[in-house]
């Protein structure tokens, strides 16, 4: 037997735990058909059934409000799952059951998982599982996700209930709202084909002025004047009786849970204490002391990464430089030899040594959103971003920018209002992502050796102001208007687990390791055929040298000469390549990248060396990236405005960088 | 007449530590507003308390034993009543 369950819950109540403790590694993750929110699905046997679940997004209730709501509310009255497990927070049932409610009004196949038990006994609160069973009139399993407790209970009931008929609720409202309802439902049911849904549902989401219901039951009564009239009269009374039916609604249903919660909830010590997490926000919430250890945090954060990452770097260069020489010693014919140790290994092998940096910058921001830091950071952070004409919750995409653009990008799905995540996307490629440090590396230690790690630092802050300023421009022209209103909950601290930390990390590292396997080594291929064709000519008669001089012009204003032409050419594939190129265009043959410091100094001033690292920051995103953008936009316009802006940004910047240098006198 | 007690202000108003019974929502709330505020336990009648008021940041506050934050803009919106 198959039974098809939905996954159901509000954000912060340990959803995601239950589901992978119930699918293990049979998950499958895709996006839900048209929008760009993440679907996850998977499968587990109990006895000779066969649980197949879909997990539903977070939410807090079944409007037409969100995205995230109307996936979620589909996917259960379209393909009609046989069990909707909804996962309640055992030590906030209150909130909780205000989904349920609307998942029971919704007439589905209910069973509630009663989460998090352990931190409402914690909490002091005696919950009577049979008291509370009988008054939702649905059956209710404790559990608690972490250690695994009540899973096996979990499928069981999941396995009894499935083919059961689903009986009336025998939860009922205040008797004018009854009223009403039953009224809208009578109407309702001369149509034969809204008989497939629950009467008392549309008659509720009707009444509550639910668009999307609206819409729907409208076209199939053919917009009928007498029964529109009649549903308005009955609308209109309730208005006059209760000010506004949404409010009474909302303030109905709460009603009802609180009679319910005080019949099968009790709590032992009624007054609150000061939990820890109150202590901890007291500190790093502050208005004055938020921000410097949010910098402080985040300075750790790039020591901590560039420190445990340095070993596995050298690691990794020394072992590309062996394989290197023993291509070069065994293979034949010479150009193959050639293709496979210079092309392919050195180029692979300078990407790669940033793959430990990579991981562990990954691993640090997993720590930072798991612990439930970063929910704060959105909070100490909302007033600036605010000024920029967006709020806090578009600062956790920018932060995760400086691992890679492509998460990044992808993160922003969080921020509800489109015009707020489209400016967040577009300014996205500015922070500067971790690809793009090989390049600052380099440059800064072959022109401004002692000052190398505040160059660097220049970069960043480079990109964060014009971070700014970008977004503040697009919010002036292209999307006038205010944030929207930004409401978040904000988790409980927890110290992260290793295993949930350790998935995080793996989850983004190995989009790069994907695209390192991809992208850059055919790029890679690419430039080591350009540069050998004709084979055996030097490098400037090749195809490669064409292609630079042939660019060449374009860069002189900037000092740069037809070889850094070709490696930004070439960079816009991943902008590792600029350096990986210029060891293939030098003709250098080991990956040690001091061997490239005599030619760079003979080629450009320090001054036009800070130019380009300037524009290897601005300048268009990676494929990888605007592909991201594309795929998040869904539009063409966008992600062609995106490179559009960053290449002029990019010219312009270097352009202003190399004539405010002369003119102080700094060459 | 004005009670003391009885003073209606929005949210954003009230200073940290705060118990508040929610009074209504601004005129110019449209559904999507008040539903998502319902839908997270902020409706007329609920008791909340003010965790965290900063002028002119961001708000946080408990609302059945969770934290939630409010944007300014949003706190604005919401009158209350502090209670205690």
């Amino acid at each position: 037997m198959i039974v098809r369950v939905a996954l159901v819950g509000n954000p912060n109540v340990g959803k995601s735990v239950i589901f992978n403790n119930l699918t293990g590694a049979h998950q499958y993750v895709g996006n839900w058909p048209g929008v760009t929110v993440e679907k996850k699905e998977g499968k587990c046997n109990f006895d000779d059934v066969e649980i197949h679940i879909t997990d539903l997004p977070g939410i807090y209730s079944l409007t037409a409000n969100s995205i995230d709501e109307l996936i979620a509310r589909n996917f259960i009255i379209e393909e009609k799952p046989d069990v909707v497990i909804d996962i309640v927070d055992g030590s906030n049932i209150e909130r909780n059951l205000y989904l349920t409610l609307q998942l029971i009004e919704l007439g589905a196949n209910v069973v509630v998982a009663l989460n998090m038990m352990d931190l409402a006994k914690e909490k002091s609160y005696e919950i009577d599982i049979k008291r509370l069973e009988e008054l939702l009139g649905v059956p209710i399993v404790p559990t608690v996700a972490p250690k695994k407790e009540g899973m096996t209970e979990l499928c069981e009931k999941v396995a009894t209930v499935a083919k059961r008929k689903v009986s009336a609720t025998k939860i009922r409202y205040n008797s004018k709202l009854e009223d009403a309802i039953s009224k809208v439902a009578s109407i309702l049911s001369s149509y034969p084909t809204l008989q497939k849904y629950n009467m008392r549902w549309l008659a509720i989401k009707i009444l509550e002025d639910d668009g999307e219901v609206i819409r729907y039951v409208k076209e199939i009564s053919e917009n009928d004047p007498v029964v529109w009239d009649k549903i308005e009269d009955i609308k209109a009374e309730l208005n006059k009786e209760f000010g506004d039916v949404i409010v009474a609604m909302a303030d109905e249903r709460y009603n009802v849970i609180s009679q319910i919660v005080s019949k099968a909830v009790k709590r032992i010590t009624a007054e609150e204490e000061v939990s820890i997490t109150d202590m901890i926000d007291e500190v790093l919430t502050h208005k004055y002391l938020g921000i410097p250890i949010f910098l402080a945090i985040m300075w750790t954060v790039f020591q901590f990464t560039f420190t445990v990452a340095a070993p596995f770097s050298d690691a990794i260069d020394m072992f590309f430089a062996y394989t290197a020489d023993l291509a070069r010693s065994y293979l034949q014919p010479e150009w193959f030899a050639s293709l496979i140790a210079d092309g392919i290994i050195s180029g692979l092998g300078f990407v790669l040594i940033f793959v430990p940096n990579i991981f562990m910058m990954f691993l640090a921001l997993s720590i930072l959103e798991d612990s439930g830091y970063l929910a704060r950071v959105a909070f100490i952070m909302d007033r600036i971003m605010h000024k920029l004409g967006l709020h806090g919750r578009s600062f956790i995409p920018m932060l995760l920018g400086f691992g890679c653009n492509v998460p990044a990008i992808m993160a922003t799905r969080t921020i509800e209002n489109e015009n707020d995540r489209l400016i967040t996307i577009l300014v996205n490629p500015l922070m500067s992502c971790s690809a793009r440090l090989p390049v600052y590396v380099l440059f800064a230690a072959v022109f401004f050796s002692g000052i190398a790690g505040t160059v660097i630092f220049s970069m960043y802050v480079l990109g964060i102001v014009l971070a700014i300023l970008m977004a503040l421009l697009f919010r002036k022209t292209l999307f006038p208007g205010k944030p929207s209103p930004f409401i978040m909950e904000m988790p409980p601290y927890l110290i992260p687990t290793a295993r949930s930390v350790l998935s995080h990390m793996w989850l983004r590292g190995s989009k790069f390791l994907k695209k390192a396997g991809t992208f850059i080594v055919g790029g890679l291929i690419l430039i080591w055929a350009m540069s050998n064709v004709p084979y055996g000519a030097p490098v400037e008669e090749t195809l490669i040298g064409q292609l630079g001089h042939l660019l060449a012009p374009i860069f002189a204003p900037l000092g740069w000469d037809w070889r850094i032409a070709v490696a930004l050419f070439f960079g816009f594939i991943a902008k590792e390549i600029v350096v990986g190129s210029l060891g293939v265009l030098y003709g250098i043959e080991n990956p040690d990248p001091t061997t490239l410091y005599g030619p760079l100094r003979a080629a450009m001033t320090p001054l036009s060396a800070y130019a380009l690292m300037a524009f290897t920051l601005i300048y268009v995103p990676c494929i990888a990236t605007l592909a991201t953008i594309k795929q998040e936009t869904g539009s063409i316009k966008w992600t062609l405005i995106a490179l559009a802006y960053e290449l002029i940004l990019a010219y312009v910047v270097a352009l202003i960088i190399i004539s405010i240098g002369s003119l102080v006198g700094i060459v | 007449m004005i009670v003391r007690e009885a003073i209606v202000m929005p949210v954003s108003m009230v200073p940290e530590g705060a118990v508040v019974e929610i009074v209504s929502f601004s005129q110019r709330s449209g559904r999507g507003f008040i539903q998502k505020l319902s839908s997270m336990g902020i409706y007329p009648g609920a008791v909340i308390r003010v965790l965290r008021n900063q002028f002119p940041g961001p708000l946080i506050v408990d609302v059945m034993g969770t934290r939630i934050m409010l944007g300014h803009g949003m706190a604005n919106r919401i009158y209350v009543r502090i209670i205690r």
